[in-house]
């Protein structure tokens, strides 16, 4: 995205009152300062030219707030550049960025990673959960805050690792969509062992997966669908491109290519809601204080799960136009 | 051998100038890009400056330019971009690749005008690598043979098949 992500052509397409989805206009606008405040800091950075610096998460589908943290990901071309000189580069990069206010936890982002470590061996014993998390987010929410040349070349190698596939890519580069969909799983199975196994808060957790997550998900089950309609030769532009945008902005393009524009108002207003949410940093708190087992007398609890609960609703009628209007695809590759 | 003309910002650089401003329509892309405004009235001294910090090329894209000169074509650089910018991306593109540069801030006009392909004045036929299809729809209205560049695209492999069915 080169410029702001507005949604206020689509509010207005879709006959949106201003305030049922005043959160997400200004989760991007807000997301948007941030990025460009950060941008501007880096570019005074000495930087190798081999090294793309991005933002995932929120921040990649614009939709952050004041209380998200900066998922800050560092990718290197590991044939011209040592480990030691990206760490190097990573460390000073974050240096710069925590005194302006950018919380950068060392979690899943936390080592600059080599561009060929994440392609040599997709699919294969030695493609681990980080590989596959940095090829699936990086594709789909990377934005870049340095070193834009070499941002724009990791993307595309990421992309030509299945599109160039001679016997695997498939026709609608399934390969792909594969490893979007086995990516949505695993960060599933994920929340069963940060949880369970490791002891972390549930709740916000719980209500990531049922919104930004699914959203993220539904997201590429709709734009797979739309450009399995395309000609062959158009479609590999198209999913790139896509990919690229918001899962909000991508949902409606492809539902507006197939006749269903319409249902695109439930989920922003049912996703205005949950961004509402998390931007409120007492509501963050009091889900950190909800007790599982006490959930159901919670009246927090129960209004951001309606909330999802409605969002489930306006996802299951874009599924069931996805069912009618590209059957055949939706069955074969997004469901068996 | 043939000339090939390529574009800057998205396809051998990056980033846009837009990717620096908080509100680019605040900004009159359309006159600096002529030349109709100096940079200083486009915007402040800071993203001056961090403009010249962020702008990068391509390492793969200057593979690709390489690989074309080795096999004895010639390059152009053509594209919509403030002359004041000119100066810093020809200095920081590696000796002997870039026959020649046309620049929209440099000749008064811009992609996709007829009067930019006027300037280019490329011979008939002439592939001309863009990021934006109505720039190769112009380019094609104007003689010329557009090549979009796209992400998704395998920008070498499409290339060579452009260039093998031209001979």
């Amino acid at each position: 995205m080169i410029d702001p992500v507005d949604y206020r052509p689509l509010i207005a397409e879709l006959g949106l009152p201003d305030g049922e989805a005043a959160h997400v206009q200004a989760s991007a606008t807000g997301t948007w300062a941030r990025l460009v405040q950060i941008r501007q800091t880096l570019a005074a950075a000495e930087i190798p030219a081999d090294i793309g610096v991005f933002a995932v998460g929120s921040l990649g589908r614009f939709e952050s707030s004041a209380e998200s943290d900066l998922d800050f990901a560092v990718v290197y071309f590991g044939e011209v550049v040592a480990p030691g000189e990206a760490k190097r580069v990573r460390d000073e990069l974050v240096g710069i960025l925590r005194p302006h206010g950018h919380a950068i936890l060392d979690k899943t982002f936390h080592a600059a990673v080599d561009l060929g470590a994440l392609l040599r061996d997709v699919g294969g014993q030695g493609d681990t959960n980080e590989h596959l998390t940095y090829r699936a987010l990086l594709l789909t929410e990377g934005v870049w805050l340095a070193n834009a040349a070499a941002a724009d070349e990791v993307m595309d190698a990421i992309f030509a690792a299945y599109a160039s596939g001679a016997t695997t890519r498939g026709r609608f580069l399934s390969s792909l969509q594969n490893d979007l969909h086995r990516y949505y799983r695993t960060i599933c199975v994920d929340y069963r062992f940060k949880v369970e196994n490791a002891g972390k808060h549930w709740a916000i957790r719980y209500f990531k997966l049922r919104h930004a997550r699914k959203l993220w998900h539904l997201a590429n089950l709709t734009v797979f669908c739309r450009a399995a309609q395309l000609a062959d030769e158009e479609r590999d532009v198209h999913l790139a491109g896509e990919l690229r945008r918001p899962p909000l902005l991508r949902i409606a393009d492809a539902l507006r290519a197939l006749g269903g524009i319409e249902l695109a108002a439930d989920l922003l207003r049912a996703y205005d809601g949950y961004l509402a949410a998390l931007a409120d940093p007492e509501v963050r708190r009091a889900l950190d204080r909800i007790d599982y087992a006490a959930r159901e007398q919670d009246p927090l609890f129960v209004r951001l799960r309606g909330g999802a609960d409605r969002l489930d609703a306006a996802a299951q009628a874009v599924v069931r136009h996805l069912w009618i209007h590209c059957h055949e695809h939706l069955v074969r590759y997004g469901l068996l | 051998m043939s000339e090939i003309v390529f574009d800057l910002i998205g396809v051998l650089a990056r980033p846009s100038w837009r990717e620096l401003c908080l509100d680019p329509r605040a900004h009159d892309w359309q006159a600096l890009r002529v030349g109709a405004i100096r940079e200083d009235e486009f915007w402040s001294v800071e993203l001056a400056a961090a403009y010249r910090g962020a702008i990068g090329l391509r390492c793969d894209r200057l593979d690709l330019l390489r690989r074309l000169r080795a096999d004895g074509h010639t390059i152009a650089v053509a594209s919509n971009y403030a002359r004041e910018w000119a100066p810093l991306v020809k200095a920081r593109m590696p000796a002997g690749l870039v026959e020649r540069w046309v620049i929209s801030g440099e000749v008064g006009a811009a992609k996709p005008d007829l009067a930019f392909w006027t300037a280019l004045a490329a011979a008939p036929g002439t592939i001309v690598i863009d990021d934006k299809p109505a720039n190769v729809a112009a380019a094609g209205a104007a003689g010329l043979r557009g090549v979009l560049a796209a992400p998704g695209v395998d920008l070498g492999a499409q290339l060579a098949r452009v260039l093998t069915s031209w001979r």
